[in-house]
């Protein structure tokens, strides 16, 4: 078993080991407790079989949501995207498509779309102007005073809005993310993501929840009171992560952010390494950023209750590097004779191994269990899985090493612009 | 004009399974990942592999497990494991529990004012009118200076040409 020693190496051996291993366990924890407070079907439901989806309960009224689908360079998924938009059971929305300066043929679909449709509604912005402007710009094209805003690849269940509109019931809630499932699956890397979501993202999402605050919602799909984005000004143009930095602005300004498992939305996800790799050096850059920027003295009290969310982004910058340490002392033992404070001569071996294993077989025979009922297709690729959390926690190690630089060395005042991500294989 | 309205059953699957649609390039690298993730995955399961084994011998296991002391190890790893899964664990539902105590039957929060084109107006440098008028146009073009901002609307006819 890893001590944490005298020496640093010695600590940060223990650190690298012990940190994921308790965190796993923390997740799992709070993602059981919110299954069993929040998330457990009524009575009523259990009985019956479990294909038979649950409903949204009804709402006193419904008010009007604008859906929001910013667009850049969209022409290939955005036809898609719109027919399940239109397909949804909440009785009272609108569309806003924002072509934001595409290249391609966006433009031609969504006026094409506007035209068949009355509830669709076009904004084209003269200039790519990026996400966050897009967002903003739509935000304020509406007289809705609730928005829910979801990618322009994305499919969201004709229920989602419905489970949604669910939490503004309570005049805290400022927004509600939905919960992401991957439709791509045709490789490997597409296979890993539809486990990654159930047994990473989906697990902290819980747990976060349990804990009452969440480090991001999903951009992907998220619902926002228009109210509490007024209070906090909106997106910000200049965050590479508008998603968590939104979140957080809301959090210190006591809006409570909320999770809807039920709420399910299929995105593409990239499937090559460098596809992978780019968004996830994105979101990690992102998240320092958002890091950096709340790390000040003025918000440290009224974001008290993000502080465990602020330490626990910040204990997994400093793992990052703290394997990194380990694992090239690890190698260059190989090949150099070290001297013994600083030789490491065993890797994840003895029972420490076992406990990892063992780990990752309860955290991925968990989130099967929690999630099974939202995509029952996602068994068969849990055979893929067992080993994920460890590539997880490896990917999020090389992330996170570049990130950290990248957003040091970052003007502040850059405008964040779109990429065009890598969707996958496609039919 | 189409009107919406719930089409479920139009819908076609979003799942897409088209695996044999991979390069052979993507087929190999994958292949090779998930072997090389699940030789370390079984790496790490040695000790226990290496128990079972021995168990195998009954004799070898009794005498390694339990006359050399080889079980103290696995049950001192098991229980500061487990009694600090516990604390932490402990602490987040004792916590999660206290909030929801605390809090039941005590909002305090209004959902806020509704955010009225004239909010919108002062906030951002426009005319409140002009605001509401958009706010009902079904197609925009929008500008904005450098910094972001909307320099500019203006209001695209229906009269669309639309070549798809």
């Amino acid at each position: 078993m890893s001590d944490f020693g005298t020496s640093p190496v010695e600590f940060f051996s223990a650190y690298s080991y012990y940190y994921p291993l308790f965190m796993a366990y923390l997740w799992m924890i709070g993602a059981v407790f919110y299954y069993f407070r929040y998330e457990r079907p009524p009575k009523s439901h259990r009985d019956l079989p479990r294909d038979v989806p649950e409903t949204p309960p009804p709402l006193p009224e419904y008010p009007l949501v604008t859906i929001i689908v910013p667009c850049h360079n969209e022409g290939r998924d955005i036809e898609d995207t719109v027919e399940y938009l239109l397909a949804s059971t909440y009785p009272n929305f609108d569309i806003l498509l924002v072509n934001d300066g595409s290249g391609d043929e966006t433009r031609d679909i969504l006026d094409k779309l506007a035209t068949q449709f009355a509830n669709v509604r076009v904004i084209h912005a003269a200039r790519n102007q990026g996400k966050a402007v897009a967002l903003t710009t739509a935000s304020l094209m509406t007289s809705a005073q609730y928005l829910c805003c979801i990618d322009a690849d994305a499919l969201l269940d004709p229920e989602a809005l419905s489970w949604m509109m669910v939490h503004f019931l309570n005049p805290r809630v400022g927004a509600v993310t939905g919960n992401p499932r991957v439709r791509n699956r045709s490789t490997l890397l597409g296979r890993l993501q539809v486990g990654e979501y159930s047994s990473i993202v989906g697990l902290i999402k819980r747990a976060q929840r349990t804990y009452g605050r969440i480090f991001t919602v999903s951009g992907v799909v998220a619902c926002f009171r228009k109210a509490a984005l007024h209070d906090v000004g909106y997106w910000s143009s200049d965050m590479l992560t508008e998603d968590i930095d939104v979140s957080w602005n809301l959090q210190i300004r006591h809006w409570d952010v909320r999770f809807e498992p039920k709420a399910q939305c299929w995105i593409l996800a990239p499937e090559t390494l460098k596809g992978l790799w780019q968004q996830r050096l994105r979101w990690s850059t992102g998240g320092i950023q958002v890091m950096m920027k709340n790390w000040r003295i003025e918000h440290l009290w009224s974001a008290r209750r993000m502080w465990p969310v602020l330490l626990e982004y910040a204990m997994s910058v400093l793992w990052a590097y703290s394997i990194t340490v380990i694992a090239v002392l690890w190698l260059i033992g190989f090949f150099i004779e070290l001297p013994p404070e600083y030789r490491i001569t065993r890797f994840l071996s003895g029972w420490n191994g076992v406990m990892v294993g063992t780990t990752c077989l309860l955290q991925v025979g968990i989130s099967l269990a929690l999630d099974s009922r939202y995509d029952q297709g996602s068994l068969k690729t849990f055979y893929w899985m067992i080993w994920y959390p460890l590539a997880y926690w490896m990917l999020s190690m090389f992330t996170t090493i570049v990130a950290v630089p990248r957003a040091l060395l970052r003007d502040t005042k850059k405008r964040a612009r779109w990429n065009s991500p890598d969707r996958g294989i496609a039919p | 004009m189409e009107q919406s309205g719930p089409r479920h059953s139009t819908l076609k699957s979003p799942l897409i399974e088209r695996s044999d649609l991979q390069s052979p390039q993507q087929r190999t690298l994958y292949g090779a990942l998930t072997l090389a993730f699940w030789a370390f995955w079984f790496y790490l399961w040695l000790p226990l592999l290496a128990l079972l084994a021995w168990s195998l011998g009954l004799q070898q296991a009794f005498k390694y497990m339990v006359v050399l002391g080889g079980y103290h190890e696995v049950i001192r790893v098991i229980g500061l494991y487990s009694l600090i899964i516990l604390l932490l664990g402990g602490a987040l539902v004792v916590w999660a529990v206290y909030n929801i105590m605390r809090f039941r039957d005590d909002e305090r929060r209004t959902g806020g004012l509704p955010v009225t084109p004239a909010m919108i107006g002062l906030d951002f440098g426009q005319d409140p009118l002009a605001v509401e008028r958009w706010q009902g146009e079904q197609r925009l073009r929008v500008s904005h200076d450098q910094g972001g901002k909307i320099s500019h609307v203006e209001v695209l006819s229906d009269d669309v040409h639309v070549d798809v």
